[in-house]
C-alpha cells in the first residue's frame, strides 16, 4: 500500500487525526448527503454521519489491502441510515411526512414534497441503490460494493425503485433496464 | 437524458437542508483521540496517546439488530466487576455482576488495567502484558506532512516516564505480547517485531499484505488474517477465508471458509479466533462464531441473534462478552449461550476482564 490513500490509512490507524481528516474529510459531504438522501432529516443525517465516521476511526484496521475509502465509509454510513430507520424515530418521520418551505416555486415545492414523501415510502434498500447511483452518481460497480449485492442486484432495485416513483419522475421505465 | 432527469429531480427534492459547513471539523474534531494531561515532571507524554484508534481489542459499537435487541436480560450464575467505559469519553467505570448496578469511575479510560487498577487511554492490545505500561506510536513530523519513519513510546503506566524508541519505518501496533510489540510496518509491509526494552526491531519473516491477507491479530506463535479474494471492490468474491500463518514456520493455513463475508473480532484465552459470519444479506450484519479448530466453527448465539459488524468482542474466564454502544452487553458461555446481561450502566462498551 505505498499509494498516498494508502500512507495515510496508516496513519489514521496509529491514530492520527489529521491523516484521518485527510482520508475521510472529503468525504464528509456526499456522506452528508447520503444520510440525508436515506433519512431526509438533518439531524438525523448529522448524527448518522457521526456515528458512521466514529465507527470508521475506530474499524480502521479493517480496511483492506489497496481498497478504496470511499466505498468502505459509504458502506458503513449507509449501514448507520439502516439502523436509524429502524428505530422507532423513523417510523414518525415517514408517516409525518414533515416538509420543509423556503424559496422554491410552489409547483417545485409541491413536487419536492411529493418525491420526497414517496422516496421515504421506498424499501430501504431500493432507495439505497437509488440514493447512490442517481444522487451522488456513483458508478454501478462502486454501488454494488457500497451495497454488498451484484450490480444486477443494484439494477434491479434501480429499476423498482423508478417503477414506485414514475409518476413523479416523469420518467419513462425504460430508464433503467 | 432520462437519467440526467431523474437526477435532476431527485437532486430538487433531497438538496433542501444542506449540510453544515462546519459539520466536517466537528466530526473530525470529536474523534476520541484522548489527550492526557501534561506531567509534571519531566514525564512529559506527547498527547497524542490515541484512544480511539479502538483497532482490534476496542472495536466500536455493538449494534445488536432486529429481535436480538429486543431479547431480555439475563442475570450471569457469577460475580465479578465488568469494566466499562464509552466512546464519548463521558463514562468510565464498572458493572457490577449480577446485579448490573454501575459504579463510576475516578477518570476515564479506554482499557482498564487490573494489574494495577488504573485506566489506560489505548485499546488493550497496546497494553504489557503484565499491565505495567503501554505504548503507542506516534509519527516523527507532527506538524504535518507524511514521513516514513515513527516514534514508538513507551510509557510507564504508573509513573508515566515515557521512553521513545524511533521505528525505521510508521505503522501501526497489532499487539503487545510476551515476546515483544507487533507492529505492521506501512513502507513495504512487512511485520516487525519490536523489543520494547531497547527499541531493536525486526521483521518476522511475514508480509503484512501478503497473498491477499491481512494480518490483525498474532498469539500463542500465530497470526491470523483474512484473506479478501476480489480486493475491496469485490465484496461478492467468496470464499472467504480466515488464514492462520505459524509463526515458527511461515506456513499460513486456511483455518475457516465461508461462502459469506467474515469479520475477525479477535482471539479468546486459547487463541481461538471469534468473528462475525455475515447473513448473506446487504445490511452489514452476521452471526458470532468462534472457530474452535481448522474448518471446525460453532454459532454463539441462535439464529436470530445477529450482530452488525461494528462491536467488541473480549474474552475472558468466564466468557465471550460482546459490547457496544447501541445493544448493551452480553455474555456467550457454552453452558448458558449468548444472552443479554443485566445492566444499568451508562457506558456500554467492554473494557476489559470481568474481575
Amino acid at each position: 500500500m505505498g499509494d498516498p490513500e494508502g500512507r495515510l490509512l496508516e496513519l489514521a490507524r496509529s491514530g492520527d487525526r489529521s491523516a484521518f481528516d485527510a482520508l475521510v474529510g472529503p468525504l464528509v459531504e456526499p456522506g452528508y448527503r447520503l444520510a440525508y438522501g436515506l433519512l431526509q432529516q438533518r439531524e438525523a443525517a448529522e448524527d448518522a454521519l457521526q456515528e458512521a465516521a466514529f465507527k470508521a476511526w475506530s474499524k480502521l484496521g479493517n480496511v483492506r489491502p489497496g481498497s478504496s475509502i470511499r466505498p468502505w465509509f459509504f458502506a458503513i454510513v449507509a449501514n448507520q441510515c439502516r439502523s436509524a430507520r429502524r428505530g422507532r424515530w423513523w417510523w414518525v418521520v415517514k408517516l409525518a411526512s414533515p416538509e420543509l418551505q423556503g424559496n422554491w416555486p410552489e409547483d417545485q415545492i409541491v413536487r419536492g414534497a411529493d418525491l420526497r414523501r414517496a422516496l421515504r415510502l421506498l424499501p430501504t434498500e431500493r432507495l439505497e441503490a437509488l440514493v447512490l447511483y442517481y444522487y451522488l452518481d456513483l458508478p454501478l460497480e462502486e454501488v454494488a460494493a457500497i451495497t454488498r449485492v451484484p450490480i444486477g442486484t443494484v439494477k434491479s432495485r434501480i429499476h423498482r425503485a423508478l417503477e414506485q416513483l414514475r409518476p413523479l419522475l416523469d420518467a419513462p421505465l425504460e430508464a433503467f433496464v | 437524458m432520462i437519467h440526467d432527469r431523474i437526477r435532476h429531480r431527485l437532486a430538487s427534492a433531497l438538496d433542501v437542508e444542506p449540510m453544515d459547513p462546519a459539520l466536517r471539523a466537528r466530526i473530525v474534531a470529536s474523534m476520541p483521540i484522548y489527550r492526557p494531561r501534561a506531567q509534571s515532571s519531566a514525564a512529559s507524554w506527547v498527547p497524542q496517546v490515541i484512544a480511539a484508534a479502538l483497532v482490534v481489542a476496542v472495536v466500536a459499537g455493538l449494534v445488536f439488530i432486529g429481535r436480538a435487541q429486543r431479547q431480555q436480560t439475563a442475570s450471569v450464575p457469577f460475580a465479578c466487576r465488568l469494566p466499562v467505559t464509552n466512546a464519548n469519553r463521558t463514562a468510565s467505570g464498572f458493572l457490577s455482576l449480577p446485579d448490573g448496578k454501575y459504579t463510576p469511575a475516578n477518570g476515564y479510560g479506554i482499557t482498564y488495567d487490573a494489574a494495577l487498577g488504573i485506566w489506560l487511554p489505548v485499546p488493550s492490545s497496546w497494553v504489557a502484558p503484565n499491565g505495567r505500561a503501554f505504548a503507542y506510536v506516534n509519527r516523527l513530523d507532527a506538524t504535518g506532512g507524511i514521513v516514513d519513519t515513527a516514534m514508538l513510546h513507551i510509557v510507564d503506566a504508573v509513573t508515566r516516564s515515557d521512553t521513545v524508541w524511533l521505528l525505521p519505518q510508521s505503522g501501526a501496533i497489532i499487539r503487545w505480547n510476551v515476546d515483544g510489540i507487533y507492529f505492521n510496518a506501512e513502507s513495504n509491509a512487512e511485520t516487525l517485531l519490536i523489543n520494547p526494552a531497547t527499541g531493536e526491531s525486526h521483521p518476522i519473516g511475514i508480509k503484512t499484505r501478503g497473498q491477499g491477507t491481512w494480518w490483525t491479530e498474532v498469539q500463542n506463535g500465530y497470526a491470523w488474517g483474512l484473506t479478501f479474494p476480489g480486493g475491496y471492490d469485490s465484496l461478492n468474491s467468496a470464499p472467504f477465508q480466515l488464514m492462520r500463518l505459524d509463526l515458527s514456520t511461515g506456513e499460513a493455513s486456511p483455518w475457516y471458509t465461508s461462502q459469506t463475508e467474515l469479520r475477525l473480532l479477535g482471539l479468546d484465552l486459547e487463541g481461538r479466533a471469534i468473528l462475525i459470519e455475515g447473513s448473506g444479506s446487504s445490511d452489514g450484519s452476521g452471526r458470532p462464531i468462534a472457530v474452535l479448530a481448522q474448518n471446525k466453527a460453532v454459532h454463539l448465539g441462535t439464529a436470530d441473534q445477529i450482530f452488525s459488524w461494528d462491536q467488541i468482542a473480549i474474552a475472558d474466564s468466564h466468557g465471550y462478552w460482546f459490547s457496544g454502544a447501541m445493544g448493551g452487553i452480553w455474555l456467550y458461555t457454552p453452558a448458558g449461550g449468548l444472552r443479554r446481561v443485566k445492566s444499568e450502566s451508562p457506558a456500554d462498551m467492554v473494557a476489559g476482564p470481568c474481575i
